[in-house]
């Protein structure tokens, strides 16, 4: 090869050249093939790696009990039933759980929606005293990690008698400080003549907030409402501690409560998981450029 | 210090549009060769091809001898600046400068002096601890054009590196690479839109468009010389006026008539379009402004003269643009200030004959052409 | 009139009110109140009873128990963010380039972020567990992952990695596309090979959100608790015993509000200084 190539192109014959030609082009060809093979097949492997403990999971849920506990390998069930799911929905309130958490993670994610455009409306359109001082003590809040505070938040919500009801599971979660800076964040990248112009057409600040506002930051909105349901879908540590019932438990703890690894209800559990995960993923996977936009566009810039 | 061919070069895309066709050319060393054309040409994708940044679909290219189609870029020892100029974000200018150097693993002491050695050359000492957000255009610019010319690499490659550059900084950029062309004597090929730049700076330019090379020469032939409507449009400012005209017939005398309007031709043109059976064809004319002359009596009327009714003037110091119409058209000629203009007044002009072109109105090549040139390159 | 200018004086703050509210009741009282909590000794309603002043903190310093949590969790931060970062790196560096099913891949590599930490150890339990899990059957071992002080860290880690590298991969998604394309160019035409390109373009590309991630990372992995609280409770013996869990464990399992609120303190501590190092870096420009 090399030695063909030395040769100087007004010495060359036409076969030579076009051997020459056939034979590079065969192997430019040949390692462009194999560098996007082994990136796919990079991609492949490395997506089935974190695909996996979910895979596992669904396997399992439709696996018969039986099948579970044999010193087989065995990944895949071979005889697949939806036994499990039927268990799972009967023999635990799993209905109410899931209704539990929705009502939960759809109030917190409104709830959250309204006092954030609401607080980011006013530190980016209005003027007033002490704004400064206000906005800072909102930012710190986010070093404040929850688990720092979930003490106190207990005896105050036990001293009120809140324990067991969804007030306790929705209202410490009506504002979030990212929130508040994420809309806030949008908000700046409007001009004040918007809002003076509106104000000069008579428009109310609720009404500027709703026909004006909301249409214009409806990315942000849709990144924090995905990302706020999944959390709220998710929590944990407080729902442990401020629910005592099956009445009140949300989808996870209400799933943990049955942790116990014997024969009944390993399937069952697994077969609950599988059913508490989908709706999660079906709103990330379906919000998931959303997300993405809505969060890079705003928070964090490289 | 490299010689560079191409051979039936072409760029086809997946969608089977070409954006390069059969690109035939031969660069020889310390040549500066101008790729020219308006956007969409395809001057850059050819750039880029030898670069090796864009595969080639068709067709050879050699360098030195070599068949490098499929070497990969990195082992092409070639340079390149970019249009906006690419330097690397977080790191100095200095080390900007060196990076070509420092992965090739040159020792530091070496490194060192040479980066002082380029910066010198293009006055940027006093930016070498600056990261390229702290530099102005121009001086990114330099730094670009200074990471490039450290290596000595065989072929330095331009993507038109003045294009974001504002007008007063590029006529001066325009002269320092220049300068710098002389002082490295080495080959570069420099792609860019701007017409003047590749008249004012190569001295072998390749004027594209569509994707095919419509003429390669010097910038004198290209102006003296076009090849095709297209090129004798492109090169020139002002640009050159064409007119739609008929070539007929009249005692064995030929004429150019146009709207109206008909003027004798001399004995060369007489000779050539006979021989080119072009009597009562349709052809265009080119004039450039400045071939034009102004018949100062009024009163003159000649077979090779014709009435004009100026309409408009800009003075632009020395020289002035008159503008007149013919038929719908606007044309424009090039006078002294001096001259006295009245306007909407008649007034009697003539093509020089010497430097007028004609062009064939069906397939717009040059008419003239081989006639004229023998010394134009390929 | 007067009445006008009220209104309009008190305006502003009332859209506030809603989140100054929350904020107030759930955030800055209960702050204020941990920090009393930390100075008292409670009974186990969790009402203050006798001043103790820094007591609580002393008696955590002498106590083994607390530097075990805090060296478990220094060690367990570590792991997690180590491997959740570099899990969230190589999938964006391979999910970069065009490929067909690249959409798939994308999400594949977020879809983590989705998962609850207690959903997943429940699948993780029995995924480790050394009869049924998949895990021996699939590496041939008979290992007894979550019992063994050996491994019950790095189990809990890793599942903490697996959590939280969706997330990161969306950072350094984000963060190459950052990264002017041109730059690649210019390098290849300088003579830069694959790893060189990495190395000297890639990386300080990546470094503000590398940096941003970092610490995002290292606050929510002192975080974690639903993770520990389902797989290992703590156990075997106290080897994953983390500090939340700890604070956990002290207040509704053994009644000692003061202890675990001053353990709260001194998580709060770690954090803020962990958030403000952030800023104060990120003010000075680590990228360029």
């Amino acid at each position: 090869m090399e030695e063909i190539q030395r040769l100087s192109p007004n010495k060359i014959t036409i076969e030579q050249l076009d051997k020459l030609r056939i034979d590079m082009n065969q192997r430019a060809k040949r390692r462009k093939t194999i560098k996007q093979i082994s990136l796919l097949f990079l991609n492949v492997t490395v997506a089935l790696i974190i695909l996996f403990p979910l895979f596992y999971a669904m396997s399992l849920a439709i696996m018969p009990s039986g099948e579970v506990f044999s010193t087989e390998f065995n990944l895949i069930a071979k005889n697949p039933t939806l036994e499990n799911f039927k268990q799972a929905l009967t023999k635990i309130p799993l209905a109410r759980f899931v209704l539990n958490s929705f009502l939960v993670a759809l109030s917190i994610t409104f709830g959250q929606m309204i006092s954030c455009s609401f607080a980011a409306f006013t530190f980016s359109f209005q003027e007033f005293k002490g704004k400064k001082v206000i906005f800072m003590l909102v930012m710190a809040t986010m070093m404040v990690p929850g688990e720092a505070t979930i003490i106190s938040n207990y005896l105050t919500v036990s001293s009120f008698g809140w324990l067991n009801s969804y007030k306790v599971l929705i209202i410490p979660y009506l504002t979030s400080a990212m929130g508040i800076f994420l809309f806030r964040q949008f908000y700046m990248t409007f001009p004040m003549s918007l809002y003076e112009a509106a104000k000069l057409d008579g428009c109310s600040n609720i009404r500027f907030i709703v026909r004006i506002l909301l249409p214009l930051t409806k990315s942000a909105i849709g990144a924090m409402a995905v990302y706020t349901f999944i959390n709220a879908w998710n929590m944990y540590m407080w729902p442990l501690l401020v629910t005592g019932n099956n009445q009140m438990r949300t989808v996870q703890i209400g799933i943990s409560m049955l942790d116990s690894v014997d024969s009944q209800s390993i399937t069952m559990m697994i077969a609950g998981v599988v059913m508490i995960i989908l709706p999660s993923i079906t709103i990330f996977i379906v919000g998931q450029k959303q997300l993405v936009r809505g969060m890079f566009s705003g928070a964090v810039k490289g | 210090m490299s010689k560079l061919l191409l051979k039936n070069v072409s760029k086809i895309y997946d969608n089977e549009i070409s954006a390069v066709r059969d690109f035939n050319l031969e660069i020889k060393d310390k040549e500066f060769v101008i790729f020219v054309g308006p956007s969409g040409c395809g001057k850059s994708t050819t750039l880029r091809m030898i670069a090796g940044l864009e595969e080639i679909s068709q067709g050879e290219l050699w360098m030195d001898g070599k068949l490098i189609n499929f070497i990969e870029s990195k082992d092409r020892n070639l340079a390149m600046v970019f249009q906006n100029y690419a330097l690397y974000p977080y790191m100095t200018v200095y080390d900007n400068l060196a990076f070509s150097l420092q992965i090739r693993n040159v020792p530091k002491k070496e490194i060192h002096k040479k980066v002082r050695e380029t910066a010198s050359l293009l006055q940027i000492e006093d930016l070498l601890w600056r990261k390229p957000n702290a530099l102005s255009g121009g001086q990114k610019q330099r730094v670009a054009i200074g990471s490039a010319i450290i290596r000595q690499p065989n072929i330095f490659l331009m993507d038109e590196p003045l294009s974001n550059l504002d007008a007063k900084l590029r006529g001066q950029m325009r002269v320092e690479l220049a300068k710098l062309h002389k002082e490295l004597s080495t080959t570069i090929i420099y792609v860019t839109h701007d017409q003047t730049e590749a008249m004012t700076l190569g001295t072998k330019i390749v004027v594209m468009k569509d994707g095919m090379i419509q003429q390669i020469a010097s910038p004198k032939i290209l102006y003296e010389n076009p090849r095709n409507l297209f090129v004798a449009g492109f090169i020139g400012t002002p640009t050159m006026n064409f007119i739609e005209a008929e070539v007929t017939t009249k005692n064995r005398r030929l004429y150019l008539e146009f709207n109206y309007k008909k003027i004798k031709l001399n004995d060369i043109l007489n000779h050539t379009l006979y021989a080119k059976g072009y009597v009562n064809e349709k052809v265009i004319i080119g004039i450039r402004p400045n071939d034009i002359e102004i018949i100062a009596d009024k009163e003159y009327k000649h077979a090779d003269t014709f009435t004009i009714y100026p309409n408009r003037r800009e003075i632009l110091g020395a020289q002035a643009n008159v503008y007149f119409d013919i038929g719908e058209k606007n044309y424009l000629v090039c006078v002294d200030t001096e001259d006295e203009i009245i306007l909407n007044e008649a007034m009697q002009i003539r093509f020089n004959q010497e430097k007028l072109h004609l062009f064939d109105a069906n397939t717009q090549e040059n008419i003239l052409y081989e006639n004229k040139n023998t010394r134009s390159s390929k | 009139m007067m009445k006008n200018r009220i209104v309009k004086f008190f305006a502003p703050y009332t859209y506030l009110v809603p989140s100054l509210l929350i904020f107030g009741i759930f955030l800055f009282f209960p702050f204020f109140k941990t920090i009393y909590l930390s100075l008292y000794k409670t009974n186990k309603m969790g009402q203050a009873k006798l001043f103790v002043g820094l007591g609580n903190y002393m008696e955590l310093f002498q106590s083994k128990s607390f530097y075990n949590s805090i060296v478990v969790t220094i060690i367990f931060v570590l792991i997690s963010v180590c491997v959740s970062m570099l899990i969230g790196l190589l999938a964006a560096m391979l999910c970069n380039k065009s490929l067909p099913g690249i959409r798939f891949f994308s999400t594949a590599y977020a879809l983590p972020m989705a998962i609850a930490s207690s959903s997943a150890a429940i699948v993780f339990k029995i995924m480790l567990n050394p009869s049924v899990g998949i895990m021996n059957k699939l590496l041939r071992l008979n290992v007894n992952w979550i019992n063994d002080p050996k491994y019950a860290l790095i189990c809990v880690a890793l599942l903490t990695a697996w959590l939280n590298s969706g997330i990161n991969f969306l950072y350094f998604s984000a963060g190459l596309s950052n990264i002017d394309e041109t730059i690649y160019e210019r390098a290849s035409v300088d003579g830069a090979n694959e790893w060189q390109k990495f190395r000297r373009l890639t990386l300080p590309g990546l470094s503000p959100i590398l940096f941003y991630t970092l610490v995002v990372n290292i606050i929510q992995a002192f975080q974690s608790f639903g993770q520990v609280k389902i797989l290992t409770q703590g156990g075997p013996g106290e080897s994953t015993n983390l500090i939340v869990y700890s604070i956990y464990r002290d207040a509704f399992f053994n009644f000692r509000f003061g202890s675990a609120a001053a353990q709260s303190v001194l998580l709060f501590i770690i954090i803020m200084t962990l958030t403000l190092l952030m800023f104060r870096l990120e003010k000075r420009g680590v990228s360029y």
